[in-house]
């Protein structure tokens, strides 16, 4: 697939500047000060990666239901990361945003857009489920929206009755197809480096 | 090319503009709210809280979801008017497509001082909520689904006279979650009895009392923190009154703890006149889900003067565009208020700059469009659900605040008002028979 072709050589690159672990994948520090390789680990490992932004009121909104996929992630043995698509983001900023919203998962700051650009993430939120494979790369099962709270960017409703991240992860857990793999994510656009 | 090409047409005897030219627009239409305490989620105050948002702010205009305005061209003149002129939103769409460029760049880009919240003026009255609420974090289903993201608070006045009062406002802990707050005086009691049904801090339900529609007291909306009537006007409330405020909220993905308070700007009772609600509107919706483009429209015919001050409309989202006009026995027709694109989220009422004086026999028509199929973003469900929904103070209305000449032919407006919203409410009355006429007092 010309686009995961694209993004291995990408990985190449940043591995070879520097930006990149040693396996290849992206390395890059949590609001905790830990380190991460997201799209790293063992072939069949589960990953999912949601873009999010500090002041997206609408990646703030559906926090806590990003909050309930990471518990579901974590449960079916997966890794999940918030990843915040800012440049200038102060690490106490975000660990105060964590502390507000209630976040327990990884949050990343990736300011060299790194991931962003791997993944080709365009908004927040935006979710990809992901699944590490037998080469060290991975295959991306699902792509977009969080749920169904926003029909459109300014469009709000009421209430969330899709879950269209949690489903993936759970169809993702059990093996399943996810269906479908594309669902078109409303948000805050990510101002690409 | 094509970017500087539509800079040049939106602008075309200036230079291209920068921030030193841009800057004054987002102070005047932005700023506002996208401060550090205002209702927006994110400040607009220098340059890079721009450029760095170039591409949805600029997508956010385009749409003109911002800034938030309801009524379209074709109404009249209103205070706390936010429309933005087209030509200064296209240059500003230009200027954030073409990077957001700074200017001269050896001068540092100057940050815009936000304005300073208006001062109460004197003998201003202060009533704190006396409880701790907090917003919840997302949306709670609730045993009332119509009244979803509405929490209702009885504020007890103690007052052993009558307040005569000119002007209301609400200061809150949280600008960015509460979209519109709406009162109502109670001096019987009726708010404290639905409270003491809800063991929690307030209670569950919209502030309507009975045929008393919320915001009869007035009300305030997304960036509008106060609300004056005209000089000349007021309301009054009874001694020994509740205020009942209903607050309607949008979660913000986490709790938000309310310290918030009303407050009563005193008016001078001499030479001034006691405002009532007049209601027309739809008192009952009956949409199947997936029912696209359905009109209706509700008559009502003044029996008294009628002097109207303001207008507050109320719609769900399933409602797409409403109208109020009044057609006078001279035969001249005048569009009171003309909302082309409704959202609720952005209620609010509108105070007309100047009085609108109707004449006994001039008809009001309201005029609703409601879309409840999936082809509406804004359709509260996804997949839409059938739409049954009843409420003797209407559904889809707007409530208009004025006077008539005297005390007396008030109260016959206000009677008159309430008599026809309550019948076509009543059983065995279909929607679309002919309105009785508006019985003589």
């Amino acid at each position: 697939m010309p686009t995961q072709r694209f993004a291995h050589v990408l990985t190449c690159v940043l591995m070879l500047s520097g930006l990149a672990g040693c396996s290849g994948s992206p390395s890059l520090t949590d609001h905790s000060g830990v380190q991460h390789t997201p799209l790293a680990g063992e072939p069949g490992d589960l990953v999912v990666v949601v873009f999010s932004s500090t002041d997206c009121p609408i990646a703030n909104a559906m926090a806590p239901d990003i909050e309930r996929a990471s518990i579901e992630t974590t449960e079916a043995g997966g890794r999940f990361y918030l990843v915040h698509a800012r440049t200038d983001l102060p690490d106490e900023r975000t660990r105060d945003h964590a502390s507000r919203y209630k976040l327990s998962m990884p949050v990343i700051v990736d300011r060299s857009h790194t991931l962003v650009k791997l993944l080709g993430a365009t908004v927040t939120p935006e979710a990809f489920v992901l699944r590490i494979d037998e080469n060290g790369g991975h295959t991306v099962l699902y792509q977009g929206s969080v749920n169904n709270l926003y029909g459109s960017v300014g469009n709000r409703r009421v209430n969330v009755t899709e879950h269209h991240l949690r489903d993936a992860i759970r169809s993702a857990a059990a093996e399943e197809a996810v269906v479908p793999s594309r669902r078109t994510p409303f948000g805050c656009f990510i101002e690409r480096n | 090319m094509l970017t500087l090409l539509c800079c040049l047409l939106a602008n075309p005897t200036a230079e291209p503009d920068t921030w030193s030219t841009i800057a004054p627009i987002v102070a005047t239409h932005c700023a506002d709210c996208h401060q550090d305490t205002g209702a927006a989620p994110f400040p607009l105050l220098c340059h890079d809280d721009l450029s760095r948002r170039r591409r949805f702010v600029a997508e956010i205009l385009r749409r003109q979801l911002m800034p938030p305005w309801l009524p379209g061209d074709g109404g009249l003149p209103v205070h706390d008017d936010r429309s933005m002129p087209e030509a200064e939103r296209t240059r500003l769409i230009s200027w954030l497509e073409a990077g957001a460029p700074v200017g001269n760049a050896a001068e540092p880009p100057t940050t815009i001082t936000p304005p300073e919240p208006k001062a109460l003026p004197p003998g201003t009255v202060t009533v704190p909520l006396k409880e701790p609420f907090s917003i919840p974090a997302e949306t709670i289903e609730n045993e009332h689904r119509h009244h979803q993201d509405t929490w209702t608070f009885v504020m007890p006045l103690e007052n052993d006279e009558p307040m005569h009062v000119q002007g209301v406002g609400w200061s809150t802990a949280a600008p960015a979650a509460i979209h519109t707050v709406t009162l109502l005086a109670d001096d019987r009691c009726r708010g404290r009895n639905r409270d003491d049904y809800d063991p929690r801090v307030g209670y569950e339900r919209d502030g309507d009392l009975d045929q008393d529609i919320s915001g009869s007291f007035g009300a305030l909306g997304v960036g509008l923190s106060r609300m004056m009537l005209p000089d000349g006007f007021h309301w009054t409330i009874p001694p020994a009154s509740d205020l009942v405020v209903e607050l309607k909220y949008r979660p913000v993905g986490r709790e938000l703890p309310l310290r918030d308070a009303v407050q009563l700007v005193p008016a001078d009772p001499s030479g001034s006149r006691s405002v009532i609600p007049v209601v027309t509107g739809l008192n009952r919706v009956r949409l199947d889900a997936g029912q696209a483009d359905y009109t209706e429209e509700d008559r009502f015919v003044l029996p008294e003067d009628f002097d109207v001050v303001a207008v507050l409309p109320r719609g769900r989202n399933e409602c797409r565009s409403m109208r109020l006009t009044a057609e006078l026995p001279s035969g001249e027709e005048r569009v009171l208020m003309d909302i082309p694109e409704w959202d609720a989220h952005y209620r609010r009422p509108f105070v007309f700059r100047n009085v609108q004086s109707l004449p006994a026999g001039t008809t009001l028509t309201s005029r609703f469009t409601l879309d409840n199929s999936d082809a509406n973003p804004r359709n509260p469900y996804d997949p839409p659900e059938d739409l049954r929904i009843g409420r003797r103070t209407g559904v889809v209305c707007f409530t208009l605040l004025g006077a008539g000449r005297s005390e007396t032919e008030s109260q016959t407006l206000m009677d008159a008002s309430k008599w026809t919203m309550d019948r076509r409410g009543m059983k065995n009355i279909p929607m679309r028979t002919p309105i009785p006429p508006t019985p003589t007092p």
